[in-house]
């Protein structure tokens, strides 16, 4: 898998506090990975250390190839646009003014598409109004804009959709859809609103303790939050021969327990279990969200 | 740092402090001119001499010691305070492009607005002033003092500007510095000033009057004691200000060298703490 960002052993130490614990972690080209992690947990200082916002205390990141170490880094970071917390932006100027600015701050020959970008982000009608009249929603669109000026290939959104109305959420949603589908962008996302990452992300990142807690892909994470049937019996060997019989889906987790991925008919699982000689102690119905297993991830002890 | 110093530029130019502070120097200027002008009308000159453009050239020196902590608050302090230095380092321009081109900006733009106080000053001036009142290598030698003490505040101002991330508390920081500095070089103003012999009528204890001609003043700088004032006075640049504003200059080519040195220092030392500073 060709990765965009990697880090390794990232070490983050304040004066008083330590942000980041010798996190490691992988951002596959083309994903939309979701950083996920409470408040404090090392989102944002994740993030300002990859901006070159702040420099790691120990542990190094390779941005697009390039190691945080070496003198072009800065090629790199070329290639990224962010949006850190809030939006950066100027809020004396209008939205054109504040693309026009970010041009020339990179160094490109004209504005030629600043009218698609504020198009891309529907602040087209925006005119000649200032950016303090903005709405937060406005503002954060805006930011995003920014952000794509000089056509990046990797953006990072730090909790993009913090504070906004469900519209405003949903345009946000939608927007990063777009680029990241349309634009082949990659796109490293943080937040704490989970249902909203759930909508989004191909790749998880759960981070807690300023520390990766579990990596995985979408696809991972649905197969493990998949609605299913845990069994507890007496002998899993009988009842898998009893499972095979029906023809359902399963997995043994262990020696008494195992998960049965569709719905099956309790009557006629009991009577065959007990022509097996095997027992039914237990049945419960799982069906776990990201919320859930966000939860039983990290579940507010250490991970040491 | 070419771009960061057009986007900066192109910032600048739609800038209301830039032009307020253009306006109000040019209007500083207008109204010394008038003022000298008021005095020569009565009778000033008759008994003091004329003005002269050195006096002109001299006057603005006060005002110009907060022109650029006025303005690295509000223009230079909007970039923390708007997020947007972010950008441009997340677009890959390095810290130091970022330090000295706020730097360049600052110096534009302070000694763009002590332009527009020469501007009516030249125009005006000739008229009612008697001449240059020096050589003309003099007048050169004071202005373009008068630019690097200028440039040594812009130095140290554009250090707060970017190691202080919190624009009220920049602004507060910087104004009080200047303030705090032109005390204390008034202090050490005052102390050179004192006359060497007392001049005139003294009472004593006991409310006899005495001739206090050519008595010796007890708080007459002399010796080592005078020469570090002076030194102290010519080298702090609000100390300078006042040197050039009331005519009191020693030293005038050490004062520049001074600011040429207080100037690259505060860039180094800048530079330096601006490379490992933790940006939000």
């Amino acid at each position: 898998m060709e990765y965009v960002l990697q880090a390794v052993g990232l070490t983050k130490r304040y004066r008083r506090s330590s942000a980041l614990n010798g996190l490691t972690m992988g951002v596959p080209r083309g994903a939309i990975y979701g950083l996920v992690g409470r408040n404090g947990a090392g989102k944002t200082t994740l993030i300002r250390l990859i901006c070159g916002l702040q420099t790691p205390t120990s542990g190094t990141y390779t941005l697009y190839g390039r190691k945080n170490t070496d003198r072009d880094i800065d090629r790199s970071r070329r290639r990224m646009g962010a949006v850190v917390e809030t939006p950066s932006i100027y809020l004396d100027m209008s939205a054109e003014d504040n693309l026009k600015q970010q041009y020339r701050v990179l160094g490109l020959p004209s504005f030629e598409g600043i009218g698609e970008l504020l198009e891309l982000v529907g602040l087209e009608s925006a005119g000649k109004k200032k950016a303090r009249h903005f709405s937060l929603g406005m503002k954060q669109r805006l930011g995003i804009a920014v952000a794509l000026a000089g056509d990046p290939d990797f953006l990072v959104l730090d909790e993009p959709v913090n504070g906004l109305d469900p519209q405003g959420i949903i345009e946000i949603r939608e927007l990063i859809l777009r680029l990241n589908r349309e634009r082949q962008i990659t796109v490293l996302i943080s937040s704490h609103i989970l249902d909203e990452l759930s909508r989004l992300a191909t790749h998880y990142g759960f981070i807690d303790g300023g520390r990766m807690v579990k990596e995985l892909s979408a696809a991972d994470l649905e197969a493990a939050c998949r609605k299913c049937v845990r069994l507890t019996v007496t002998d899993t060997a009988a009842l898998a021969r009893v499972l095979d019989g029906m023809g359902a889906e399963y997995k043994i987790l262990d020696g008494e327990t195992a998960d049965v991925y569709q719905k099956i008919p309790v009557s006629r699982l009991t009577a065959a279990l007990q022509a097996e000689g095997c027992e039914l102690i237990d049945l419960q119905e799982r069906d776990e969200s990201l919320e859930s297993y966000f939860v039983s991830l990290v579940g507010g002890g250490r991970h040491d | 740092m070419t771009d960061l110093l057009r986007a900066g530029f192109s910032r600048l130019w739609r800038a209301p402090i830039f032009w307020l502070g253009i306006v109000f120097m040019g209007g500083y200027g207008v109204i010394v001119c008038w003022d000298v002008y008021e005095s020569m009308l009565g009778g000033y000159a008759d008994y003091f001499g004329g003005y002269t453009m050195y006096d002109l050239c001299r006057y603005h020196c006060i005002v110009t010691v907060f022109l650029p902590s006025v303005f690295c608050a509000l223009f230079l302090g909007t970039e923390y305070e708007h997020g947007t230095i972010r950008n441009k380092l997340i677009a890959g321009k390095s810290r130091p492009a970022v330090y000295l081109s706020s730097l360049v900006l600052s110096l534009a733009a302070c000694f763009l607005m002590i332009g527009a106080y020469f501007l009516p000053v030249c125009i005006i001036g000739p008229f009612f002033t008697e001449g240059l009142g020096v050589s003309p290598g003099t007048l050169a030698l004071i202005v373009i003092g008068e630019l690097l003490m200028a440039a040594a505040l812009c130095g140290l101002c554009t250090l707060g500007s970017m190691l202080i991330s919190r624009k009220a508390v920049l602004a507060v920081t910087l104004l009080l510095a200047v303030l705090a500095g032109l005390a204390v070089g008034g202090y050490f103003e005052g102390r050179l000033q004192e006359p060497e012999y007392y001049q005139g009528i003294m009472m004593t204890e006991e409310g006899e009057l005495v001739d206090a001609s050519d008595m010796e003043n007890p708080s007459y700088l002399r010796g080592g004691e005078r020469e570090a004032y002076q030194f102290a006075a010519d080298f702090l640049p609000t100390g300078q200000a006042l040197l050039y504003n009331f005519d009191m200059m020693v030293h005038p080519w050490a004062m520049c060298l001074y600011s040429l040195l207080i100037l690259a220092a505060s860039t180094a030392g800048g530079l330096i703490a601006f490379r490992r500073k933790d940006l939000k």
